[in-house]
């Protein structure tokens, strides 16, 4: 009963900043056609490079999902009396950012893959997908950072500047061959990739373990 | 103005003006390696600072951010004033014209030298550690600052400082506008974030918008605020934005201020 009432409530917050989410999914159509402009002679490695390139990821992708994702975000939306538990708010936070994530992830990997099979074929777009499923642990992950920092200074600039730059300028230290970050710049089974899924997954475990616990010590 | 410069937050603004000069100090570190080295290409401060920088990611991030780091000092004040009760009890006070000048002045100004007052120290720091040789467009043909992806061109062989100052002055104007653009947004919305979101998604919008060849020329601040940029560039397409966003900035300004001041 309370999820239901959760989940419709997240849905119509979503309908009040529509505005703002339609320009973030036209940026993110726009992000996602740059790759369109490519030629179709290119090889199926060369295309998958380019449609994956580290500068869409940073410049065009990540900063559409963290504003789009911290604007929305109302931490005290639903009312604590109702359950009695902090724990709401941390529901509320996942219900949010899985909603516009998804929403955002979905519309990008739609493109790459449309993109990808007009080129390639149906067959090889499974690979795309994989790709794109690297692409939204990494937006999660840094998400979740910049969730992090908000919870932890209740300023969303802050937030989404200090997550940002930090991606951009460490960008060429994160996407090495070592680093678990951004590794989806190459066509990869899930077997070569398993270990840097799971170190961002636990990452994000920490993250959220994290706001759990700064939300619990807070004064209400 | 005094009224709104005491209620600012003074560690924000020191926070603004930290980063923005982190970042300008971040290009300008690699120009410091090569005092007393023999450059191969009769490196000049005109051809090296941020402003023209076309190799570094830094410039290019500094350029991206830049709408964040102009709206961080006061782009949301009003809006939380608005919102918390404290404009009510300051328009009891002091007069409404008095307010209006202090909280749009201060944006503006506050705005624009937080992120034009890094360039300028940018530019000085490769002057002193570079000498001032005029660009020359044999010598500095690795730089490729042409036509079409600079502003008055001539002017950057025949005048390098004027030239950069213009671009810092354009930079100043812009981070002014888009700090007001936020202050402006913030008097329609109860939400501190949304004027700041729209501005960025805004602009990344724009920089996206160019290599999908729908206009032949940048229409992104970005690229028109650098001297040279990695994108073709108009003056009739950078005066044009200008002026719509300016239009679009006063609006906002005037008319939400007038809604306040009458509710």
């Amino acid at each position: 009963m309370f999820t239901r009432r959760l989940w419709r409530q997240q849905c119509s917050q979503l309908t009040r900043y529509r505005w703002l989410l339609l320009i973030g999914l036209f940026a993110t159509v726009i992000s996602g056609l740059r790759s369109w402009s490519q030629s179709p002679n290119l090889s199926p490695l060369v295309l998958y490079k380019t449609l994956f390139e580290i500068g869409g990821f940073s410049w065009g992708y990540l900063p559409i999902g963290l504003i789009v994702g911290l604007s929305v975000i109302s931490p005290r939306l639903n009312d604590y009396g109702a359950t009695g538990s902090r724990s709401i708010w941390i529901c509320q936070l996942g219900v949010q950012s899985f909603l516009l994530q998804g929403t955002l992830w979905l519309v990008w990997t739609g493109i790459m893959a449309a993109r990808f099979s007009e080129l390639v074929g149906w067959p090889a777009s499974w690979i795309v997908v994989w790709g794109c499923v690297q692409v939204g642990i990494n937006q999660v992950f840094f998400v979740s950072v910049a969730l992090a920092v908000y919870i932890a200074t209740q300023q969303k600039l802050i937030a989404v500047m200090g997550t940002w730059l930090g991606e951009m300028l460490l960008a060429d230290l994160l996407a090495r061959p070592q680093s678990p970050f951004l590794r989806f710049q190459s066509p990869s089974t899930p077997e070569m990739t398993w270990v840097a899924t799971g170190l961002l997954i636990g990452g994000m475990g920490l993250l959220w373990g994290l706001m759990v616990m700064i939300i619990n010590r807070r004064d209400l | 103005m005094g009224v709104v410069w005491q209620r600012l937050n003074k560690r924000t603004l020191i926070l603004a003006f930290s980063v923005s000069l982190m970042l300008a100090m971040i290009q300008f570190y690699p120009t410091l390696r090569l005092i007393g080295d023999q450059s191969d290409y009769f490196d000049s401060a005109y051809t090296k600072w941020l402003g023209v920088d076309t190799f570094q990611s830094i410039s290019q991030v500094y350029y991206l951010v830049l709408p964040l780091l102009a709206a961080l000092p006061v782009g949301s004040v009003l809006n939380q004033d608005h919102v918390t009760g404290f404009l009510t009890q300051l328009r009891m006070k002091v007069p409404t014209k008095v307010l209006f000048r202090g909280y749009f002045g201060w944006s503006f100004l506050l705005g624009g030298l937080v992120t034009a007052l890094p360039l300028l120290v940018n530019l000085w720091g490769h002057l002193l550690v570079l000498p001032s040789y005029r660009p020359d467009n044999l010598l500095h043909s690795n730089i490729l600052v042409i036509s079409f992806n600079t502003l008055s061109v001539g002017m950057y062989y025949a005048h390098p400082l004027l030239h950069a100052a213009l671009a810092i002055g354009r930079t100043f104007v812009w981070g002014g506008l888009l700090s007001l653009f936020v202050t402006g947004v913030g008097l329609y919305t109860r939400q501190r974030f949304m004027g700041i979101g729209l501005v960025v998604l805004t602009q990344l919008g724009l920089i996206l918008v160019q290599p999908l060849g729908v206009t032949s020329h940048s229409f992104a601040p970005a690229d028109f605020l650098r001297e040279t940029a990695n994108a073709n560039v108009s003056w009739p397409a950078a005066l044009g934005v200008t002026a719509v966003f300016s239009g679009v900035t006063l609006y906002l300004a005037i008319r939400g201020w007038q809604r306040l001041v009458h509710a």
